[in-house]
């Protein structure tokens, strides 16, 4: 019989904790990243040039019909065939990015497209130029919109980072791996780091409800939607 | 120049000209060789049947939509919608739609100080008190502080005149201001209209409303396959049509079956 316990787990919290800050550290860059770099692909997506257009859906099709292991794999391993070696925690954030915008450019694509046309003549015959127009009345729509799905990514790309080892980043997946290979403790240590990423994860739900509350007032609070 | 009918003799100049205007998308003509103006003061009221260019018209006024050729002179300026002066013009512009388009995400009171703070560059201050004055014009001072889902439809289409006369426009366009309104709410956003004219506001209206085209309105245009067939006083185009197609119209409109 196995005998579970978890104090074998004691002599390395310091070095989880160190893990936990990485997959924190690199999942909000790449979140962020993925937001601006999605909005922005998103317009990409919805531009009236056809071949930007082509541009965005090349990119979004080819990014989100592949495994991000091949595509960290191509960036960390492959790339230096080129001639362009990158760091490991570059490789990783850039591939974490990359998928992730292929999948929040879709957000906010479906966003935009929800945003009324009506909208975007009013506040153009009220005289906005474009930039007041995004930013005060249609960004502030979209995401109202996305927000919800912003909450699937967001955790998807907590997920993604568990893949980071392999670029020999020391995340929370590194951590399990190194800390098993030295105690052998392999179940205590799977258990602990799936504890960590179903805390990191629920946080983020809890979170994005209590902060949708606040910035959205939702309508139990007697707020608009 | 020609001379309005029912016009002072002291002529100044138009303060919205329309010269043979053609407009299209793509090959297909919506209306061709428009001409009019309209005087600083007037309520001009344009009808015609679905699908004439009513509210492509009004659209083009404020260069929302291009136009083909011909011109369009608001207070003495071109207006070209790829220009980029088109946005100072549309300051001067106020426009109601007939589905109001408020911004959801913004209360009443928001809705109508937005773009006083951010294209005028007033005052928070300043575009309180003035939305507040609009909001008692269109009387809806207990509602400033509602999101558009919390209003009805006249109370929605009211906050939308009140943000287009914040802005101070020297024309305002209506398109079918009450065309999505229930029956009962129709006559609050009219009378508001009514007050509106009284004041001296130029005014360029569509609406299937004749009883107020002809009530409010100093002139009337009907327009009908792309052109205008009549422009003249509304009791003469509703009691003497010239036109055949305008005795049709105001046969169907008036008495429909
Ligand atoms: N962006 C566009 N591209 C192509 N055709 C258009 C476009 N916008 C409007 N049209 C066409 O132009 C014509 C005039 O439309 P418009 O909405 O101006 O008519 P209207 O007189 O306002 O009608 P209604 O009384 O139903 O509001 C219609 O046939 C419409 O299909
Ligand atoms: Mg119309």
């Amino acid at each position: 019989m196995y005998n579970f316990n978890l104090f074998f787990i004691f002599p390395y919290l310091d070095s989880l904790q160190w893990a936990i800050w990485n997959t924190l550290q690199i999942s909000v860059t790449a979140t962020f990243l993925s937001i601006i770099f999605g909005v922005l692909m998103a317009l990409v997506r919805l531009s009236n040039y056809k071949y930007l257009r082509l541009c965005g859906v090349f990119y979004v099709e080819v990014v989100r019909n592949m495994p991000m292991v091949v595509l960290l794999y191509l960036i960390f391993f492959g790339l230096p065939s080129f001639g362009i070696v990158l760091s490991g925690y570059i490789s990783g954030l850039t591939a974490l990015t990359m998928n992730s915008t292929a999948f929040m450019t879709e957000i906010f694509r479906s966003g935009f497209m929800a945003v009324s046309k009506g909208q975007f003549e009013a506040a153009r015959a009220q005289g906005m130029t474009n930039t007041q127009l995004y930013r005060f009345i249609i960004l502030p729509q979209v995401f109202r919109i996305s927000y919800a799905s912003l909450g699937n990514q967001i955790i998807g790309v907590i997920m993604g980072s568990s893949i980071m080892m392999i670029a020999t980043i020391e995340e929370v997946t590194a951590w399990m791996f190194n800390t098993g290979s030295i105690n052998f403790r392999y179940f205590e240590v799977f258990f602990v780091g799936g504890l960590v990423y179903f805390v990191l994860c629920q946080t983020v739900n809890l979170v994005r409800n209590a902060l949708g509350k606040i910035i959205f007032k939702t309508a139990a609070a007697g707020g608009p939607w | 120049m020609s001379t309005e009918p029912g016009l002072s003799v002291i002529q100044t100049d138009p303060i919205l000209r329309v010269d043979s205007v053609t407009k299209s998308f793509g090959k297909k003509i919506i209306f061709n060789n428009i001409s009019f103006n309209v005087q600083a003061g007037q309520v001009v009221v344009i009808v015609g049947p679905s699908g004439t260019g009513k509210s492509t018209f009004l659209r083009c006024v404020n260069g929302l939509e291009d136009i083909q050729s011909g011109r369009i002179v608001f207070e003495g300026d071109i207006v070209n919608a790829h220009s980029k002066n088109i946005v100072s013009l549309r300051k001067r512009i106020g426009m109601i739609f007939q589905n109001f388009n408020l911004y959801p995400h913004l209360t009443a009171l928001e809705n109508v100080t937005l773009a006083p703070m951010k294209v005028l560059g007033e005052s928070r201050k300043l575009a309180d008190e003035r939305a507040m004055d609009m909001f008692r014009k269109v009387r809806l001072e207990h509602r400033a502080s509602a999101y558009p889902s919390q209003l009805s439809g006249g109370e929605q289409q009211r906050v939308a005149i009140a943000r287009a006369l914040a802005m101070n426009p020297s024309l305002m366009m209506f398109d079918e201001p009450t065309s999505a309104l229930d029956p009962e709410t129709v006559g609050d956003v009219l009378a508001i209209m009514e007050e509106l004219a009284r004041d001296g506001r130029t005014m360029l209206v569509v609406t299937h409303e004749m009883g107020f085209a002809d009530h409010v309105g100093d002139r009337m245009i009907f327009m009908d396959g792309g052109t205008i067939i009549e422009d003249g006083p509304p009791s003469e185009l509703l009691k003497n049509p010239k036109e055949k197609r305008t005795q049709q119209f105001v046969n169907s409109v008036l008495r429909p079956n």
